[in-house]
């Protein structure tokens, strides 16, 4: 075992009960880390890419040594004082794999799949900007959504020059298509 | 047995402001417990995301006055205190801020002896709106003070986007019944936003034609906003516009 009394710890943490095991093989399966465990026995273990690549306690070695560890963490007896540091091993192997913390339920709440405000904002603003890209004169516009129709009222000086609307609602319908929207109606003031 | 998962952590981040502190931990994507000394609260992130709270919720209401820690996370500590059960588990933040009772704010719009708290809460970017139902229209306002008087009396819950044609600002606005839940702006050619009652500074100064689109937020927390007593004599003393501590 090297020593770690020259390693800057990155953690520290206490466990006692089915908590703590089950946070130890989340810990073997995602991280790469030597452990150092203490309680009434001690321990130490280097743990990489789910494998327990060298470990010590309570007489054991390698993986009996932490499925030992993780028995007598689960039995709940003593706390266990968990410290971790930096893999010796692990540094070349770190970056071979993600660290997944968050699990996919959790990312994908309703509060990153929505739209915003902003989205809509922009969507409207490249809308304008397409527009006067071609050659239209937006003095003035207003566009109101219900359900899946769109209603864009222009006010330009353009108007009576002959527009293509159809043009219009085709450049329309390409922002906001996304936002669920299938009927685009535009009236020129 | 008790059972037992707590993680030390590092200590990222300290000062009197919760909301600072959670939008901090939020913004940075910090795996962290944002912990309140007293009422004492735990709020534990991972990677920006909040996973659940501990603790009393009452803290939010003095969220301006408590002594609060941000402890970042290795993954090891994440994972150790992941298993804590005692967390109680929330969705997003905005379950979390859905469970907030009261708040005491230091911040106000004042206009035609209308006062409108203004609060950190949340960026209303962050928002979710109904896209089945909202408006989007160009208006020359001449006087912003009254434009965010009419929105504001004439209105119940709204999120804004409105952007000056006329001089290239964005700002994002989240309006519960009353009081301004969280404002950001955007400025050209300026890394850092600006939030709360300063992101009206600026545009109430600033006419021109403006974009605004207007859109129903999923969430407009029912949170009751009280003003704190030093703002309040502070606003008898002032003019109209921005009036904070």
């Amino acid at each position: 075992m090297p020593s770690v009394s020259n390693l800057i710890p990155l953690g520290y943490a206490m466990v006692r009960g089915p908590c703590g095991g089950a946070a130890l093989r989340k810990i073997l399966s995602s991280t790469c880390y030597l452990i150092k465990a203490r309680s009434s026995k001690i321990g130490e273990f280097v743990v990489c890419n789910g494998k327990v690549l060298r470990g010590s306690w309570d007489g054991l070695e390698g993986e009996d040594a932490w499925n030992a560890l993780i028995n007598f963490v689960e039995k709940g007896e003593e706390v266990v004082h968990l410290t971790f540091y930096p893999s010796p091993e692990g540094a070349e192997l770190e970056g071979e794999f993600e660290v997944m913390l968050v699990t996919e339920g959790e990312t994908s709440s309703e509060y990153f799949s929505g739209v915003g405000a902003v989205a809509l904002g922009k969507q409207v603003l490249a809308i304008l900007h397409r527009l006067t890209a071609l050659g239209l004169d937006v003095e003035d516009l207003e566009l109101e959504v219900s359900g899946s129709k769109l209603l864009l009222k222009v006010v330009s000086p353009s108007k009576g020059k002959k527009i293509d609307l159809e043009k219009i609602k085709k450049i329309v319908l390409e922002y906001v298509e996304p936002l669920g929207i299938k009927e685009v109606e535009v009236i020129l003031a | 047995m008790t059972e037992l998962c707590w993680a030390l952590g590092t200590i990222d981040w300290k000062g009197k402001d919760l909301l600072k502190a959670i939008n901090t931990v939020r913004s940075k994507g910090l795996s962290a417990r944002v912990s309140v000394v007293w009422p004492t609260l735990d709020i534990l992130f991972i990677e920006g995301v909040v996973m659940g709270y501990k603790g009393d919720l009452s803290s939010f209401s003095v969220s301006h006055h408590v002594d609060v820690n941000v402890f970042s996370f290795s993954d090891a500590e994440a994972l150790v205190e992941l298993e804590d059960k005692d967390y109680i588990h929330v969705n997003s933040i905005e379950s979390l801020i859905s469970l907030i009772k009261e708040i005491t704010v230091k911040e106000a719009l004042v206009i035609g002896g209308r006062v409108f708290p203004i609060l950190h809460l949340i960026d209303p970017s962050s928002i979710n709106v109904d896209v089945t139902t909202w408006r989007s229209f160009t208006e020359d306002v001449d006087e912003p003070k009254l434009f965010f008087y009419n929105e504001f009396v004439n209105n119940e819950a709204v999120v804004y986007n409105i952007v000056s044609l006329t001089d290239n600002w964005t700002l994002d606005i989240l309006y519960c019944r009353g009081s301004v839940m969280g404002a950001t702006l955007y400025m050209p050619e300026q890394v850092e936003t600006v939030t709360g009652a300063d992101a009206f500074l600026y545009p109430l100064s600033s006419p021109g034609k403006w974009l605004i689109t207007k859109a129903r937020p999923f969430l407009c927390p029912e949170i009751k906003v009280r003003l704190d007593p030093e703002l309040e004599e502070k606003i008898k003393k002032s003019e109209e516009g921005v009036v904070k501590l």
